[in-house]
């Protein structure tokens, strides 16, 4: 489905310029006729075509005008020329700036249904960082990184044999700077190619674009050096990911735990947005305690309300690991924590759940009050909390 | 080193003004001491007010601030001051544009040529493990005194402003002729309009790379459009055009220092100056009231600005009240005075008021000038533990004590009307956020006045207004 509707974009995109070629080639001898007199490019290029140009691709002026000069002053021809230049000039610019320092950027979070996801991406300054182009460019990094999740990258079965350990698994950046863009919604790109808002027409991924290419364009347009720092991915083991449940009936063994993730992030650039300057993603694994019903998932498709409180769960965890600097989901062994006055332990389960309704009880206490009621187990199978220049 | 200046200035203010005066001398006294830009950096961080910035009344001949120590003589206040800031993209040039304005004027006799590794200290100081956050440069004209100040990012100039660090009068946004505007030229201007700048200077820098003098055009074009989009005056603004390492470097003067020239003149005379404390509108908080036997009640307390003459119409203001009287005398170190000014400690006697009817809390204001309220928006930033602030985050309806002048309410914290999941936002230490808040009594308030946050006893946030609601 995606991929048909992404087929869609590429061809309408590839229409719509073709289609403004005739008034663009009227304001080209209008203006250029005149004047041929240039000595350092042979082509007189019109600024209202540059200006024309870079409200579709923000490149800057120089660059907009060499394209334009390579294409015969054709608007479309130019864009294409950019993006086939992108390989070389761009990829020397990402070179000239790749040394310098990186502290800003977004940590960008996604989850789609039990999937999930989340990626560091970096800059050099908030500015940017708070730019439309950036943020998608995480957005889409992200949806990537969800919807390849490393697990499914690695192949095989592998995430059946250890649902005791770390569900989460680092993806390997390499990999991922060598997936395709995937965008989490594929009728927003659809939507922003045909608006001609300089920032999301360029953001809108072409057809053919892998990750790495996305970023030496983001480069090239905001002329920062830009990092994928980290990227971390789940995909629950249990073959179905259908809320309800109703599409379970390939049977999955039912005493495996039900692995949901949750995200928060805080500090969105966007309003209602998933990239911010803190991100958390955790997974809450779920058992049943109903003896009458011990898979999870036939309980999920017996109780509606079980999912929808699940998920506003897993949400509420993520916000208390965001909430809080957390280090990990409980004490084991080792020394003993020492807290300053007013100071809240680093790990999850000795922390006054304040992101659940106010709570002042312990998230293990709380958790555990709420999975009693509901004839469940649940626990924080694993946590991640990431923030922005995050010292590793 | 923010740090250090946030919170004696966040703490004071919640003392007794007594003891804030005493402190605040004390700092005034030290700061003459040591070198001048950091005696500027506290003079501005009590500077209050970025939006009285419009209105501009100019008449500097009476400047008699009673700073103890002036006549020590590193920094002259004949001039006005003026805080100025360059805000562009990294490659543009913004440092080597400082270190050109500083090289020129410095010729003219106009403060000390700053080169570029003096003014760009952050790559070596990062090597130190020390983020700098605000880089100070100061030079003159034959008009003003500028302080010039580079923050590396959007956060930084935010939390400046809000905490009265480093409040920026306005900006030359910095712009390369190769490039062009940027994607985050956007929020190079939202920033401006953030920190409440009304005019800016546009600096197109690298022009001697550019051949075609339409592509200048077409960069001053596209720029004028941008600042129009983001509410600035596009038309009027003045955009100048030259190559600030040809005026360094001493070469090309038509484009290099006559340009610099050319932007100095533009912000001498586009850029306001703010209203200085004394030119605005009286108000003085109350700080004591007492009843004398035969001559009516004297309320003491300090003038925050402007200036009172004896007979004068004034408005008692706050905790309910909205009194209307007549100022019949003025009183400082027992003797009477015709004038009473901001920076002075007064007492005034009011006529045919009771003891009873004037609080601590309250102000004295030139009748209109200012509305008590219940409600505002602000600009708040939240101290980190670091800082002394709070270790946990907070969530919309926080009630902690809102501290300003001599009183402190109770202010309930909801996100503005309108956020996307306020319900489930959060505020950690450490953020610059926008919020609405409700007091459980009125005071005096208008955008631009400055108020501490407590809570059990610590500092957990300072914030300034944007915004106050009548009701």
């Amino acid at each position: 489905m995606s991929v048909s509707s992404r087929f869609l974009i590429s061809s309408l995109a590839s229409i719509r310029p073709t289609s403004l070629r005739p008034t663009n080639v009227a304001k080209t001898f209008s203006t250029t006729s005149v004047r041929l007199n240039n000595s350092n490019s042979p082509i007189k290029v019109p600024i209202n075509l540059i200006a024309e140009l870079r409200k579709q691709n923000p490149i800057s002026l120089s660059k907009a005008r060499e394209a334009l000069a390579a294409s015969h002053l054709s608007v479309p021809d130019a864009l294409e020329w950019l993006e086939k230049d992108l390989e070389a000039s761009g990829a020397k610019k990402a070179a000239k700036v790749g040394s310098r320092v990186t502290k800003e950027g977004l940590i960008a979070v996604t989850v789609m249904g039990t999937r999930a996801a989340m990626v560091e991406l970096r800059c050099e300054t908030d500015f940017v960082g708070k730019n439309e182009i950036f943020r998608t460019l995480a957005e889409n990094i992200c949806s990537t990184a969800a919807f390849l999740d490393v697990q499914s990258v690695g192949g095989g079965q592998q995430q059946q044999q250890h649902p005791a350990g770390d569900p989460l698994a680092l993806f390997p950046i390499d990999e991922l700077l060598q997936a395709p863009v995937i965008p989490l919604d594929p009728a927003a790109g659809l939507l922003s190619s045909s608006s001609s808002s300089s920032s999301s027409s360029s953001s809108s991924p072409s057809h053919h674009q892998n990750i790495t290419q996305a970023i030496t364009s983001a480069i090239t347009h905001t002329g920062e050096n830009i990092q994928l720092q980290r990227a971390v991915s789940f995909s629950s083991p249990i073959p179905s990911s259908d809320e309800n449940g109703g599409a379970a009936a390939g049977g999955p063994t039912t005493t495996q735990p039900f692995l949901l993730p949750g995200v928060y992030v805080h500090g969105a650039v966007k309003p209602g947005g998933n990239e911010g300057k803190v991100g958390a993603l955790i997974i809450l694994s779920t058992l049943s305690t109903d003896k009458s019903s011990p898979s999870v998932m036939d309980r999920l498709a017996s109780t509606p309300s079980l999912s929808g409180d699940l998920q506003k769960m897993a949400r509420a965890v993520a916000r208390q690991v965001v909430g809080f600097p957390t280090r990990g989901v409980q004490h084991t062994g080792g020394q003993p924590v020492v807290l300053e006055e007013g100071e809240v332990s680093p790990y999850l389960m000795d922390q006054p759940f304040m992101m659940y309704q106010g709570e002042q009880r312990t998230v293990k206490e709380v958790l555990a009050e709420w999975a009693r009621e509901r004839d469940i187990k649940v626990d924080v199978a694993a946590i991640r909390r990431w923030s922005v220049g995050d010292e590793e | 080193m923010l740090s250090t200046r946030v919170l004696p200035a966040a703490r004071n203010a919640v003392k007794t003004a007594e003891v804030l005066r005493a402190a605040a001398s004390a700092l005034r006294a030290s700061a003459q001491l040591n070198a001048p830009a950091q005696s500027r950096s506290l003079y501005t961080a009590r500077r209050p007010s970025p939006a009285a910035a419009a209105a501009l009344t100019a008449s500097f001949g009476n400047a008699s601030r009673a700073y103890a120590a002036e006549a020590g003589g590193k920094f002259s206040r004949k001039k006005p001051h003026f805080n100025i800031g360059t805000i562009g993209h990294v490659d543009h040039g913004k440092t080597t544009l400082t270190a050109a304005i500083t090289k020129h004027l410095s010729e003219q006799g106009g403060g000390k040529f700053m080169d570029y590794s003096q003014i760009d200290k952050a790559p070596e100081e990062k090597a130190r493990g020390i983020t700098i956050s605000t880089a100070h440069v100061e030079y003159e004209t034959p008009a003003r005194h500028y302080a010039h100040i580079d923050c590396p990012g959007h956060a930084d100039y935010i939390k400046n402003m809000i905490t009265g660090a480093a409040q920026l009068d306005g900006a030359i946004i910095v712009v390369s002729a190769t490039d062009g505007q940027m994607p985050q030229t956007r929020e190079h201007l939202l920033l401006a309009k953030q920190v409440g700048i009304k005019k800016l200077l546009v600096f197109i820098n690298k022009v001697d790379q550019v051949d075609d003098p339409e592509m200048l055009e077409l960069v001053e074009m596209e720029m004028r459009d941008l600042l129009s989009q983001y509410g600035f005056d596009g038309e009027q603004t003045p955009i100048v055009m030259g190559t600030a390492l040809a005026a360094l470097e001493g070469r090309d003067p038509e484009r290099g220092s006559k340009k610099i020239q050319e932007l100095m003149d533009a912000a001498d005379t586009w850029l306001d100056v703010p209203a200085r404390d004394l030119d605005k509108p009286f108000l003085m908080y109350v700080e004591d009231v007492f009843s004398i036997s035969g001559r009516g009640t004297v309320v003491t307390g300090k003038v925050e600005r402007g200036t009172i003459t004896k007979g004068a119409d004034v408005e008692i203001l706050g905790l309910g009240a909205k009194i209307k009287t007549t100022l019949t005398g003025i009183e400082m170190f027992h003797k009477e005075l015709e004038r009473g000014e901001a920076g002075d400690n007064m007492g005034a006697l009011l006529r045919g008021i009771k003891r009873e009817q004037v609080r601590r809390g309250q102000v004295l204001v030139a009748p209109g000038s200012i509305k008590s309220v219940k409600k505002f928006k602000a600009q708040i930033y939240v101290l980190t533990k670091d800082e002394g602030g709070r270790y946990t985050p907070f969530m919309s309806n926080y009630r902690p004590q809102l501290f300003i002048r001599t009183t402190d309410v109770t202010v309930a914290l909801t996100f503005p009307p309108g956020t996307e999941g306020a319900d489930e936002k959060l505020v950690m230490p450490g953020d610059n956020v926008e919020m609405v808040g409700e007091l459980v009594h009125d005071i005096a308030l208008e955008a631009g006045s400055r108020f501490t946050l407590r809570e059990g006893g610590k500092t957990i946030g300072t914030g300034i207004i944007s915004e106050v609601y009548e009701k």
